[in-house]
């Protein structure tokens, strides 16, 4: 990567990663990779009793292979000088949501993932930070399936632009001591811990 | 990016605890950022000081004494803030006061008060006076502190650590109640140790510090403008809009909370 580049990386997510990128344009970062973690053939719902093996290979194996090499790519292009690594997910990995098990379960690995490797790369100068987003906004034919959370405290739904404006903090030298962090933008729904 | 920044440049912020540590580093942050502040501490001879660099950074402040458990004394930094830049964007409330660590077996109704009074009645007090403010102009950011002390556990700092996690219920609520007056509520854990741990001029506690900042993401202590206020400046700022009730840790990836 040249100096001060974004960079958003989305398999098989929506049109989010494409507002995303149009919403972080002229942000002040330095280079940055964005993984967005809303892969829409996966997020899909299915009773858990009737999971069979493929289908958990498609929807969560796939997920974190998937978050796995875009980690790899990161730190292959920041490496040299240093950077950040922002992963986009859905919120759903920490209540979880009924019918999506198979994609909850590898969005909490992701998070995982992010965790571990802020550790191992963080004497590389390399962050790496989760922001978390309400499923839909990834995902909107999963609208519904997180109806049993609070609704946002602020009172409104999420934009592209919020989360943009999360991204773009994380993706700020200015910010270098945070890393292995999660921030929930999300109005206030998910609280915990 | 829409118009969604992080620029501080003319927010009205209220520091507590402003002269010494994680608050003196806020309140250079914030100034050397342009916003405007009331900076508060219980000793004149420590905001004489601030003032003097907070002069020196060129910047539009109100210095006031203000004991943190005085709930009348957090009303009136709020109403220094609007008498004098006519508003409130956002509050810091870092003030906390804490007796010397004691084991849990002899914990008194003191050592529970004084960091209960201070820190989480201290807390209460500056929301509840920001609160009008902000609810009539329909924005407004809180920024509260735990600590990493509190959700590791650490021996003999039972008081200190209660109140820290006190804090953080009391921010998760707040959010949840003040949301729909586009009020955010969020916390900080800050990791710095050098400006306040007592022993830091034992070779072998500055070892031993040394030791675990090694084993962080990050292998350093924290700088109090460059590490932790910019956490904070992010919870104040407009980018933040859509962040409520979240704690998030300034600590060099230290405990990765969740």
């Amino acid at each position: 990567m040249t100096a001060q580049q974004v960079r958003v990386v989305a398999p098989g997510a929506s049109s989010f990663a494409a507002e995303l990128t149009a919403a972080l344009e002229g942000a002040p970062t330095g280079d940055c990779v964005v993984y967005v973690c809303g892969d829409v053939g996966a997020a899909v719902a299915g009773a858990l009793d009737a999971l069979d093996t493929d289908e958990w290979d498609r929807r969560a194996e796939q997920v974190l292979r998937d978050a796995l090499t875009a980690l790899q790519d990161a730190h292959r292009v920041l490496s040299a000088q240093g950077g950040r690594v922002v992963v986009v997910a859905p919120t759903v990995g920490i209540p979880g949501a009924p019918g999506l098990v198979p994609f909850v379960t590898a969005v909490e690995g992701v998070r995982a993932m992010v965790k571990s490797a802020a550790r191992q790369w963080g004497a590389a100068d390399i962050a790496v930070n989760a922001v978390l987003v309400p499923i839909e906004l990834l995902v909107p034919a999963t609208a519904g399936t997180t109806a049993y959370l609070p609704p946002p405290a602020l009172g409104r739904p999420p934009t592209v632009v919020d989360v943009a404006a999360a991204v773009a903090a994380f993706a700020d030298p200015a910010r270098d001591g945070v890393t292995g962090a999660t921030v929930v933008v999300d109005g206030g729904s998910v609280m915990a811990p | 990016m829409s118009g969604v920044t992080d620029d501080l440049g003319g927010k009205t912020i209220v520091v507590t605890g402003a002269t010494r540590g994680v608050g003196r580093g806020i309140a250079r942050y914030l100034a050397g950022r342009g916003a405007r502040l009331v900076v508060s501490a219980r000793g004149a001879e420590g905001l004489a000081t601030l003032s003097t660099e907070l002069d020196e950074l060129g910047a539009s402040y109100v210095a006031r004494t203000a004991d943190a458990a005085d709930r009348a004394a957090n009303f009136a930094l709020v109403d220094a803030a609007v008498e004098t830049f006519g508003t409130v964007d956002g509050i810091v409330a870092n003030a906390v006061t804490s007796n010397p660590p004691v084991p849990v077996e002899e914990l008194t109704d003191e050592d529970l008060d004084v960091p209960f009074d201070a820190s989480v009645k201290g807390t209460v007090w500056l929301m509840q006076a920001a609160f009008p403010v902000m609810r009539a102009q329909g924005h407004g950011r809180i920024v509260t502190f735990g600590s990493n002390a509190a959700l590791n556990g650490v021996p003999t700092y039972s008081a200190y650590s209660a109140a820290k996690e006190a804090i953080r219920a009391i921010t998760r609520t707040a959010a949840a109640e003040w949301g729909r007056h586009g009020i955010t509520v969020n916390a900080v854990c800050p990791v710095s140790v050098r400006h306040h741990t007592p022993g830091l001029d034992d070779p072998e506690a500055l070892a031993r510090f040394e030791r675990g900042f090694a084993k962080q993401p990050v292998p350093r202590d924290g700088r109090l403008e460059e590490d932790i206020a910019p956490v904070v400046g992010f919870l104040l700022s407009d980018s933040s809009a859509y962040v409520t009730g979240q704690t998030m840790m300034a600590d060099g990836g230290r405990i990765m909370l969740r």
